[in-house]
């Protein structure tokens, strides 16, 4: 995949923080790019953490962040029928779908949440939905979504070169 | 060791520094309780190791405020690195000084790097020096931002070589 753009040298607040969480869902995509079923679906033990079920629940996180707690509407299929049973539900079921499919999910979640994010024009905005009786502005949500997703591609990153020796960001098409 | 968590409506500066050093005190977290031969094990085929990393982000921090952004130059020990005859010079020089050492100097890293973010007028403000090849000033908030998702990446190396070494995971387990 092209990399995308880093994020601008002196920038706003949003495009900075909304440029490098766009950066990270695009490292994350590239490391769960190129692989087989089976690949993206190995682990590096004693974690049982995969590839694809990492993108599979930062997905789901996107979903839970932007449209279920700051923009207050309740899960949409397909995550709905999963949000009251197995907490750890996509790191149990991702062997189950093809990775291009999970792809695509993360995808789309990553659009409904620019959606959000774009209508929204202070971030200060304070989130419908609380824990707790505390609010949280989409600020703090941006910012975490940054740390949570960096945080996973760290894990991506030992993952990936434990199956096929890449490592860095975007290596496989600069040849 | 723990860290609070980021306050849930702040302004951008108490907001970003929370973040970062929440990851920065997850790093640190990491380190705990282990002994100097487990800081230095790898998790292969990764060369990474959690003593390597901590010593990476205390010149990372540096590099970053003291350098780029205060225009300060280098001095020990980061001056004395040879990264011309070896590009990771700092995660090898890591794995032969004392562990302790390396903690204290991400830590008295992390401190000049939140006085420089203290006494700035505000995230606007632009580096000292430039990008090497573009000629573009940095500003402190792309500074913060960097920093916070290089130290949680690095967070993210952390965790799975630390599970691998005694099976921890998570933030600040060892404190209950």
């Amino acid at each position: 995949m092209t990399p995308p753009p880093y994020p601008p040298k002196a920038g706003t607040e949003r495009e900075t923080l909304v440029g490098y969480l766009d950066y990270y869902r695009a490292i994350i995509i590239d490391k769960a790019s190129g692989l087989s079923h089976e690949q993206a679906n190995m682990t590096l033990g004693p974690s049982n953490l995969t590839v694809i079920n990492i993108v599979h629940h930062l997905a789901i996180v996107e979903h839970w962040w932007f449209h279920v707690f700051f923009a207050g509407n309740d899960p949409l299929d397909p995550w709905a029928p999963i949000w009251d049973g197995d907490p750890d539900w996509e790191f149990h079921h991702s062997e189950e779908f093809d990775p291009g499919e999970i792809i695509r999910r993360y995808e789309a979640e990553i659009a409904r949440s620019d959606a959000i994010i774009g209508v929204t024009s202070d971030l200060e905005e304070l989130s419908v939905r609380h824990r707790n009786g505390e609010h949280r502005s989409l600020r703090w949500i941006l910012a975490h979504m940054l740390e949570e997703t960096a945080r996973h591609a760290g894990h991506a990153d030992l993952i990936r070169e434990s199956i096929d020796g890449e490592t860095g960001d975007f290596r496989s098409d600069e040849g | 060791m723990t860290a609070p968590n980021p306050p849930f409506q702040a302004s951008e500066r108490e907001t970003l520094v929370a973040f970062l050093d929440y990851n920065r005190a997850v790093m640190i977290d990491k380190a705990g309780g282990l002994t100097a031969e487990q800081l230095r094990t790898t998790h292969p085929p990764s060369t990474l190791t959690i003593i390597g990393l901590i010593y990476h982000l205390a010149l990372i921090e540096d590099d970053w405020f003291l350098s780029d952004f205060a225009g300060v130059d280098l001095t020990e020990p980061w001056s004395t690195l040879d990264w011309e005859h070896d590009p990771d010079a700092e995660f090898s020089a890591a794995l032969t000084i004392d562990a302790d050492e390396a903690v204290a100097a991400y830590r008295a890293a992390i401190e000049r790097s939140n006085r420089i973010v203290d006494e700035a007028d505000s995230l606007d403000q632009l580096s000292v020096r430039r990008h090497p090849r573009t000629g573009e000033h940095y500003s402190l908030r792309w500074i913060v931002a960097h920093m916070i998702e290089e130290t949680a990446r690095h967070a993210g190396h952390a965790d799975l070589i630390r599970e691998s070494i005694d099976g921890e995971v998570g933030d600040f387990r060892a404190n209950g």
